[in-house]
């Protein structure tokens, strides 16, 4: 029992740690982790082994009230749900750490679990991600397994309570009940049932998938999280050149992106040097501030909000993609894209609105799901023939036909053009060397100016500021500029538009993603957090704009912004590999968190109830097209051709193995005398097998070699009669028969070969043979009368101990 | 003998149940997946429960095992066997609740005991045993009783009532005989000092008879051969028994002192749980109880009429004219003219009581009277115990 109970208060601890993580992962506040581990790891030490202290149950019931009161109070009133939520998860974590400094019944803690629980639920309301998804697993297995031992710890607890009507002082006193442990030892048992449990464990985690997939779901967008932390890189609205010491890199996935030739096709496989710079918000008012140059939206200040439905498709010169993305949950209306970009014609569009002057794609803001769902849309947009982004992208104004000169739209170029010149005298310096060299073309000018930041005149990328030596006197762009030359995007985009606008080129920072990784199992990019970029937009006058422009459609009547990109290419090559994390992502990704009602087995449509995803493979025509189509891409050499050719020999191979182990154990189980004595010899193999399987699963032993499988079979009243000999210092040595060792080691010095021990060993010895040999079984008499003999064998063994040690003692 | 099999949710499942109600609530509501996935998975659990602990006690017997009778303040050890005859899955935690229920000392008691069997693998057979101490004494009826199984994880329990009963005679508590009872008996049974020379053969290799091995029979005595031969336990038995030598009458008068009365019982029930010592020696002894409820007739003291003399000692009352002298009439050439009339009053009191003057009977037969209500030189009763537990004895089971 107490074995039992110290096992429970282990699982109990993990589980909960298991809880405390999960909640501070979901909210990004690992609080109640902390917390969670220090009461549970102090209460075990404290309360469960020490023994110093426990709360009496009024003293709990109040501190549990008042930590309730001030928790609620603290979170009630706020109005906002996201706090509300987060409050509750640390009053669950408070109310359980109050529940653990108590003395436990299974009452306890089954409430403790409760609390557990209850916590996952409140995390799995919040975004997990697939490492939450893990540890979600783990959790709802090492959860179950303590559902298990507190089952039987409540058992013990039960059956050793008496119960009934009787007064206690007088009458029948029958209840105080005595119940006996098995003869196999306990952890056998834990063993056996443990076994047992991992299968119902498995059979309970297919149900709940099966369920989770085939339950009919609407037809409207399910998510996984309400809210989740931001994810700052990528979605700033402003970025900035401050020393900062470190950019982490972080593999957070932000977004998936497909492109197709048709929104019925399949993705097209993307090489890494073909991946796309997702644009996002353009940024260009410059604040300084100090020695940081820092970039904003310009589009609130100037030109305010000038929202126009996305344009429809346009006359490219080039070839029109689709573009799927899905967008991880966040609250902001920031969507991305590859430009230029059109609509598609789809219910989708109306969802999506465009800023001209910014170039800004923004979702709806109206609505829920802006904070709870991950966000997919579709878009056109257009490359060149040969699949290269265009290097421009029309101009259009706000104030009308008119391009962005200081005499036509002076506000607009004023800010486009703004700068300090005294602050940054390197960058004006060589950016007028620049154009003094190249003439007037601006075009060529911000081409020149974007080569300048070539290795060949000492710049190089890094993330890391810890070993470059900076001048915090001067701005850290001109310090960049001009000393160290060592820096990220936003260093570089920085610079170049800065060298621009001392031209009198109006230009601006832009935000968004470059490159990812491509997710073969998923047929997308994996667009992660590290993948955030910064570079530049340089307005082109009309006149600057070269005649290939205006042919493929990147310039327009009024101008184009060109797209100037200074940061040498980063090497991501080692993390452009798939591998099975990414599959495992992408799975926990797609089609748990972000699972849609088409997705399912079952939906509900607008037609009524229907079957689809898993069910579909009940419908020949879906075996037959995919079948056709598996043929098909085996004759033609590639992956899927390699990996049949390994898997299918393998497959056949194991399936020829299983068949023959299946048929010899029907044998072995039907088969007559000589199958069975057949059969040791030529399941040699299969009972190394069954000897190493015993250890993990002693069923899944006896199942693939019930005969041989744990042989010698275990006869647990010899096995204690050994033990209580081996105790004793008597051990059967090699070649002795059992009868021989019974009637040596029952013999005591001085005595001979009928003494009462050697009648006693005989006797077992006797008892063991006629089950052993003989598949006898003991009734009831017999069983007593072992036990009998057994106990008197142990007494006599253990006197004759204390004796002997008596004697020693006093002879010394 | 068994009844349908009755599934509840417990305590456990019900919380477990409104947990997984909200989140199956709130999953549809909110459209959250990972929700969707927990509800399925604590739903997966639910579903096993129910359906692993139905299938726990599908196709199990259960049988209780425990003694014909005991004695007060005795410990009895009751046993519950359950047989699983399914092929393939073990039964794991079956719960046995037994009820016990009985009149002891003009209580009505009614108290539960419960055992739980561990692991019954498939086709065996497995034993749990509680111990329970009637402190006075009575009849006990155990059952009927409610096996039950919760596993693996205690959200759903199936009953299934088990409707078979026991009765256990619960014979008042024993004693010590003082020597002056064993002198008043080795008087009576002279003749069977001839027998000493058997009795002395009794422990060598001579014996009268084999009899099945009961539990509390010395291991030396097992005659290994013939066990052998007969596939299970024997043992040796003494000597034939002779021909009785005396009567005894327990004479339970109502008196103010009821632990007088008890202590006569209590007497009666040593002289017969210590009877196999002078049965051995050849005596034999018939014995009859008078008062409420008592033997209509003297009963030869042995195997064959002890139960029923224990199940007499332990409901026998008190009553003002218990009819012994009519007893003692009949006791004439049952077995010798010599009776004992062990009584709670004095023998002047009984023959004002009775309708037959004592001294009538006298001639007839010997009558040796002894009242123990006065006399304590006879029989010293054995410390009662305060409360069951005092001690717990080792616990023994076994599953095969």
């Amino acid at each position: 029992m107490k074995h039992l109970e110290q096992v429970l208060r282990i699982f109990v601890i993990i589980t909960l740690c298991l809880s405390g993580l999960l909640l501070g992962m979901s909210q990004g506040d690992f609080q109640p982790l902390l917390i969670a581990v220090i009461s549970a790891v102090a209460a075990w030490v404290l309360v469960d082994n020490l023994r110093w202290f426990s709360l009496p149950q009024w003293l709990a019931n109040g501190l549990a009230i008042i930590v309730t009161v001030f928790t609620i109070a603290s979170f009630l009133f706020t109005g906002d749900p996201v706090r509300q939520l987060l409050g509750v998860g640390k009053l669950l974590v408070y109310l359980q750490s109050i529940l653990l400094f108590q003395r436990k019944s299974a009452r306890l803690y089954w409430q403790i679990l409760v609390l557990g629980l209850l916590q996952i639920v409140v995390g799995a309301v919040f975004n997990l991600g697939f490492e939450g998804g893990v540890l979600f697993i783990l959790y709802v297995t090492c959860g179950g397994f303590t559902m298990l031992l507190l089952h039987l710890f409540q058992q013990r607890e039960i059956a050793g309570t008496p119960g009934g009507t009787a007064s206690r002082s007088r009458g029948l006193h029958a209840g105080r009940v005595v119940v006996s442990p098995m003869i196999e030892s306990r952890s056998r048992t834990l063993r056996r049932m443990a076994s047992h449990y991992a299968i119902m464990g498995l059979g309970a985690l297919v149900f709940g998938f099966a369920w989770f997939y085939f339950l009919p779901r609407e037809h409207s967008s399910w998510s996984g999280p309400v809210e989740v932390p931001m994810r700052p890189a990528g979605y700033q609205q402003s970025v900035s050149s401050n020393h900062s010491d470190l950019i982490p890199m972080s593999t957070q996935v932000v977004m998936t992106v497909q492109y197709a030739r048709a929104r019925d096709l399949d993705p097209v496989p993307l090489q890494p040097e073909e991946m796309p710079c997702l644009r996002g918000i353009a940024l260009a008012g410059v604040v300084t501030e100090g020695n940081a140059t820092t970039w904003q939206p310009a589009a609130s200040q100037v030109l305010g909000a000038d929202f126009h439905p996305l344009a429809g498709s346009r006359r490219w010169s080039g070839t029109l993609l689709v573009q799927k993305i899905v967008l991880e949950p966040t609250d902001n209306p920031l969507i991305y894209s590859l430009y230029p970009a059109v609509g598609i014609g789809g219910d989708e569009d109306e969802n999506i609105e465009f800023c001209w002057p910014v170039g800004c794609l923004t979702r709806e803001r109206s609505g829920d799901k802006i904070k709870v769902a991950h966000y997919r849309y579709e878009l056109g947009v257009v490359t060149r023939r040969d699949g290269t982004a265009f290097e421009a992208w029309p101009y259009q104004s706000r104030t009308g036909r008119v391009p962005l000169t200081a005499d036509a739209d002076p506000g607009v170029y004023r800010w486009l053009t703004h700068l300090e010149r005294n602050r940054y005298p390197d960058i004006v310096g060589v950016a007028g060397d620049i154009a003094a060299r190249t003439g007037d073309n601006h075009a060529r000018i911000a081409r020149e100016c974007e080569a300048w930041f070539s290795p060949a005149n000492g710049f190089s990328y890094t993330v890391d500021f810890r070993s470059v030596r900076r001048d915090s006197s001067i701005d850290g762009v001109e310090d960049f500029f001009a000393n160290h030359r060592t820096g990220h995007c936003v260093y570089y985009a920085s610079a170049l538009a800065l060298m621009l606008r001392s031209q009198g080129i109006p230009s601006r920072v832009v935000v968004g993603y470059r490159g990812g990784q491509w997710n073969d199992f998923g047929k997308h990019i994996d667009v992660e957090a590290r993948n955030a970029h910064a570079w530049v937009e340089a307005y082109i006058r009309p006149d600057d704009c070269p005649e290939s422009w205006r042919a493929s459609g990147e310039a327009g009547r009024l101008g184009a912004w060109m797209t100037l990109d200074a940061t040498p290419a980063i090497d991501f090559d080692q993390l452009l590999t798939s591998n099975a994390l990414n599959y495992a992502q992408s799975f926990w990704r797609d089609y748990v968190l972000g699972l849609q009602a088409d997705q399912g087995a079952t939906t509900i449509s607008r037609d009524g109830f229907k079957l689809s995803g898993f069910l579909k493979m009940l419908d020949l025509g879906w075996w037959q097209a995919n079948v056709t189509s598996a043929v098909g891409s085996v004759r033609q050499p590639g992956p899927l051709r390699n990996y049949l050719l390994v898997a299918v020999p393998i497959v056949l191979l194991g399936i020829a193995g299983g068949g023959w182990f299946w048929w010899r154990r029907q044998a072995v189980r039907k088969g007559t005398r000589r199958t069975r004595a057949a059969v040791p010899r030529g399941f040699a193999l299969r009972s190394r097998f069954a000897s190493l399987a015993a250890g993990i699963s002693p069923a899944l032993a006896r199942w693939l070699a019930p005969n041989v499988a744990g042989a010698p079979p275990v006869v647990p009243f010899y096995q204690r009669m050994t033990k209580i000999l081996e105790r004793a210092g008597r051990k059967r040595l090699p070649g002795q028969t059992h009868l021989e060792f019974a009637n040596q080691a029952g013999r005591l010095s001085g005595e001979g070969a009928r003494s009462e021990l050697a009648i006693l060993t005989t006797r077992i010895t006797r008892f063991y043979y006629l089950v052993r040999f003989g598949g006898c079984e003991l009734d009831e008499n017999q069983q007593i009368l072992v036990e009998q003999s057994l106990d008197e064998l142990e007494r006599k063994l253990a006197g004759g101990n204390s004796a002997a040690t008596t004697a020693t003692d006093a002879g010394s | 003998m068994y009844e349908r099999r009755k599934t509840r949710i417990t305590w456990e499942g019900m919380s477990f149940l409104a947990i997984l109600a909200f989140i199956v609530l709130g999953s549809i509501l909110r459209q959250i997946n990972l929700l969707v996935l927990l509800s399925g998975l604590m739903i997966a659990p639910f579903f096993f429960n129910w359906r692993i602990c139905r299938k726990m006690l599908q196709s199990v017997v259960f049988r209780r095992r425990l003694p014909q009778w005991a004695h007060a303040g005795d410990d009895v050890q009751v046993e519950w066997e359950m047989e699983n005859n399914r092929h393939s899955i073990p039964s794991w935690e079956v719960r046995v609740t037994d009820s016990i229920n009985g009149n002891f000392a003009g209580e009505e008691v009614s108290r539960t005991a419960q055992v739980i069997i561990h692991q019954v693998g498939p086709g065996g057979r497995g034993r749990a045993r509680y111990r329970c101490r009637f402190p006075h004494r009575g009849i006990a009826w155990f059952g009927p009783s409610v096996a039950s199984s919760a596993f693996p994880v205690g959200l759903v329990r199936t009953r299934m009532r088990v409707t078979e009963t026991a009765r256990l005679v619960v014979a008042p508590a024993t004693g010590t005989l003082s020597p002056r009872w064993h002198r008043l008996t080795s008087s009576s049974h002279e003749a069977s000092d001839s027998a000493d020379g058997r009795r002395r053969g009794s422990s060598s290799d001579e014996f009268f008879s084999l009899r099945a091995w009961q539990h509390g029979d010395n291991p030396r005595m097992v005659h290994w051969r013939s066990s052998a031969k007969r596939g299970e336990l024997l043992v040796r038995q003494g000597v034939d028994p002779v021909s009785a030598r005396f009567n005894i009458l327990v004479d339970l008068a109502a008196h103010d002192d009821a632990t007088a009365g008890e202590r006569l019982l209590g007497m009666a029930a040593t002289i017969i749980s210590g009877s196999s010592g002078w049965q051995r020696h050849g005596a034999r002894a018939c014995m009859a109880v008078c008062g409420c409820d008592a033997t209509p007739w003297p009963l030869v003291i042995g195997p064959a009429g002890t139960l029923t003399l224990l199940e007499c000692l332990a409901t026998v009352r008190p009553a003002s004219n218990t009819g012994v002298l009519e007893m003692i009439a009949r006791c004439r050439g049952k077995t010798s003219d010599r009776v004992i009339v062990l009584s709670n009053r004095a023998r002047e009191q009984a023959n004002a009581d009775e309708a037959v003057p004592v001294t009538q009977v006298r001639a007839a037969t010997h009558v040796q009277w002894i009242d123990v209500a006065t006399d304590n030189s006879w029989f010293a009763p054995a410390t009662p115990p305060d409360e069951f537990g005092s001690t717990i004895a080792r616990p023994t089971a076994s599953s095969s």
